[in-house]
């Protein structure tokens, strides 16, 4: 398990950048208003190994988002994909995308739906008919 | 450091496989049968259903280290590190019992009847030592044993009777298949290794779409369901964590016996009448190499020196398309929902031969929404990042396209030079490098993939770039055919060079063809399991 061992003004800097890169609106908050920079990114760090380094790398340096995407695409890279996995993966954004995660489904595949099947297929063997034999 | 000593288990068998997925699922069952007696070696353990993660809010960001794809990222009981650094593929699998099938998409397709045919129709490549009707009735019998889904009737398909009905299909679906029927393209509802019923040990699917990190509801099938407790209970002795090291041979040639490792590094020698590779087309060809000895310098089966070469692994291309109203593709298998064979043949105004097949594929979640895969790097930070988030993962589906790829001898397993695994032993090393004719393919299919979503009502197209973690496909890297010096094994999978050694699985096949290729190696697998039984008074002994 990797830690993202950070300095408060390291968390205050990530927490700037991740809102420049999510920005509250469209119904939805902000990176930090859901602790992007905080417990979201140690969990992130935790999964996520390789984007340790270049993170802290981002974190120190002192660029620009659009610099730092263009100097060193690596950070920027990983990033991006930690406080886009911290934000995403939070059940309250989540809800608010209206994204129901993996729920299991009703079961069952009514017969009904096999004779649509065949009425929509029947142009696909006519064609293949004329095409090919 | 390897051990001195080597421990001689107790008896000899009939039969010992190694490899636990769906070749070595299905040969032993079979074997057992007919009152074989059989013991497998499985590198890995059994698939713990409860650690899948499908559940959980970050699922899509983890999915839990024993569901990863590469052996390298799961290091698992089972799993070898693998030398990839002349690779533009990556080699995925899972080591276990049940292997990739545990974590494959479960689409299912049979190969094509042109694709057995190819020298002889074409001039192109190789022919296959059987046709595809000689398959058809093992065809039938597997999509049974494994319980397949779909709509019988496709005209591309001569002959399927699967057990099931298919997966419903989706507004997404139906949307693409009223593009193609005005196009004037084939499409067909898809078919796919997932219960719409209950079925054997297979329960209903629910649509939660973890199929390529575990099926917790065991509606996908797999062998370690679908055949491995009845084999078990015939009597077959089924060894987990058995690491198969090399295969031994007696004065005259003939295959004696495995020695396997066990998790403590213990060495044990496995004695067999006969012996079956069925460890994919990465490890069987390791095992034969790495088999290698005085009588037989380049490898085991090596006389041809194809043992590793022509791997094959069908180059993948991605087009996604958001709609402009929503969808909803979350709630679905990654099993496909449609497939597409219209571009599949050669037509020689393209520039390039033979073609690919197409699976219409939901779309993911949010942060799936957000990857350079399938969505390439374009810049939706900032004040578009939210809308992007929800067109994707509200309005779009994706094509994703199978493209036929050639054999090249250059492209191969081998022993690293330099990388060792735990016990010293060299890993397997992958050269695969995409050939500008596989990109001129790939680029005509997207072109015209992203035409079809087009047609269904998409506004916007993304390419997804080349990536790297696409090769599920092992193939062709101890291939069949009638001439000892241009193949490894006949077509039998019986190796030329060792009458008692079998090799089933991908690694047999002359030619990829475009199609997912379980069901071919299924079937493979029970034909000459069955001709293997027939035959099994009649191994000889070489000159």
């Amino acid at each position: 398990m990797s830690a993202l061992v950070l300095t408060r003004d390291e968390r205050r800097r990530l927490a700037r950048l991740a809102d420049l890169l999510i920005p509250a609106g469209d119904g939805m908050p902000a990176a930090s208003q859901v602790d992007v920079h905080d417990g979201g990114a140690d969990r992130v760090a935790a999964l996520l190994a390789h984007v340790v380094e270049p993170v802290r790398r981002a974190l120190r340096a002192d660029m620009t988002l659009e610099d730092l995407r263009r100097d060193d695409p690596e950070a920027f890279g990983a990033l991006t994909t930690l406080v886009a996995a911290a934000y995403l993966t939070e059940p309250r954004v989540q809800r608010l995308l209206g994204y129901p995660g993996r729920p299991q489904e009703s079961a069952g595949y009514p017969d009904a739906a096999e004779s649509e099947l065949h009425d929509l297929v029947r142009p696909v063997r006519e064609h293949w008919r004329a095409v090919r034999e | 450091m390897k051990p001195a000593a080597t421990h001689m288990a107790a008896q000899e068998v009939d039969v010992c496989i190694v490899g636990a997925g769906p070749s070595g699922a299905v040969a032993a069952r079979r074997l057992a049968e007919d009152g074989f007696s059989v013991t497998v070696l499985e590198r890995g353990d059994w698939p713990d259903r409860t650690t899948i993660r499908v559940g959980e809010p970050d699922f899509e960001l983890w999915p839990g280290r024993e569901w990863l794809w590469r052996p390298d990222d799961r290091r698992g009981a089972g799993d070898q590190p693998l030398d990839e650094r002349d690779s533009d593929v990556a080699a995925l699998m899972w080591n276990g019992v049940g292997g990739s099938m545990v974590l494959f998409a479960a689409q299912w397709h049979r190969n094509m009847p042109s694709d057995f045919t190819l020298r002889s129709a074409e001039g192109i490549a190789d022919d296959w030592p059987l046709t595809y009707e000689e398959l058809v009735p093992y065809y039938r019998r597997i999509e049974r044993e494994f319980g397949v889904s779909g709509l019988n009737g496709d005209p591309a398909f001569p002959g399927t009777d699967y057990p099931m009905p298919p997966l419903r299909l989706r507004a997404w679906g139906t949307r693409v298949a009223r593009a193609h029927n005005t196009l004037g393209w084939h499409w067909w509802p898809g078919s796919n290794a997932i219960a719409t019923r209950p079925y054997g040990r297979l329960r209903t699917c629910t649509d939660r779409g973890s199929c390529m990190f575990g099926c917790r509801e065991r509606a996908k099938s797999s062998p370690d369901l679908t055949h491995w407790p009845d084999a078990v209970a015939l009597g077959v002795r089924l060894i987990t964590r058995a690491h198969a090291l090399r295969i031994e041979t007696d004065a005259r040639g003939r295959a004696s016996g495995v020695v396997y490792a066990d998790p403590d590094g213990g060495e044990h020698r496995q004695r067999a009448r006969i012996v079956i590779l069925a460890a994919n087309a990465v490890g069987t060809p390791w095992l034969l190499l790495s088999s290698a000895s005085a009588r037989h310098p380049d490898g085991l089966a090596n006389s041809s020196g194809l043992v590793g070469r022509r791997l094959m692994v069908h180059p993948f291309g991605a087009v996604a398309g958001v709609f402009d109203e929503p969808v909803s593709t979350w709630p679905s298998p990654l099993g496909q929902q449609l497939y597409s064979v219209q571009f599949y043949e050669t037509d020689e105004d393209r520039g390039f031969p033979r073609g690919a097949k197409w699976a219409l594929a939901a779309s993911r979640g949010p942060f799936a929404a957000v990857q350079d895969y399938p969505w390439g790097q374009a810049d939706f930070w900032g004040d578009r990042l939210h809308r992007t988030v929800r067109e994707r993962i509200e309005r779009s589906a994706f094509w994703g396209i199978f493209s036929e790829d050639l054999p090249d001898e250059r492209n191969r397993v081998l022993l690293s030079p330099d990388v060792r695994d735990d016990r010293g032993d060299a890993v397997p090393k992958l050269v695969y490098r995409y050939s500008q004719e596989t990109e001129r393919l790939l680029r005509w299919h997207e072109a015209r993939a992203a035409e079809s979503l087009e047609a269904a009502g998409a506004t916007k197209i993304y390419v997804a770039p080349r990536a790297r973690n696409t090769g599920w496909h092992l193939l062709g890297t101890a291939r069949m055919g009638d001439d000892p010096a241009t193949s490894v094994v006949d077509g039998d999978g019986r190796c030329h060079d060792v009458p008692n050694l079998y090799v089933f699985g991908g690694s047999t096949w002359p030619t990829a063809s475009g199609m997912n290729p379980t069901a071919t190696i299924a079937a493979l697998a029970l034909r000459n399991t069955e001709r293997l039984i027939a035959a099994r008074r009649a191994q000889a002994v070489p000159a």
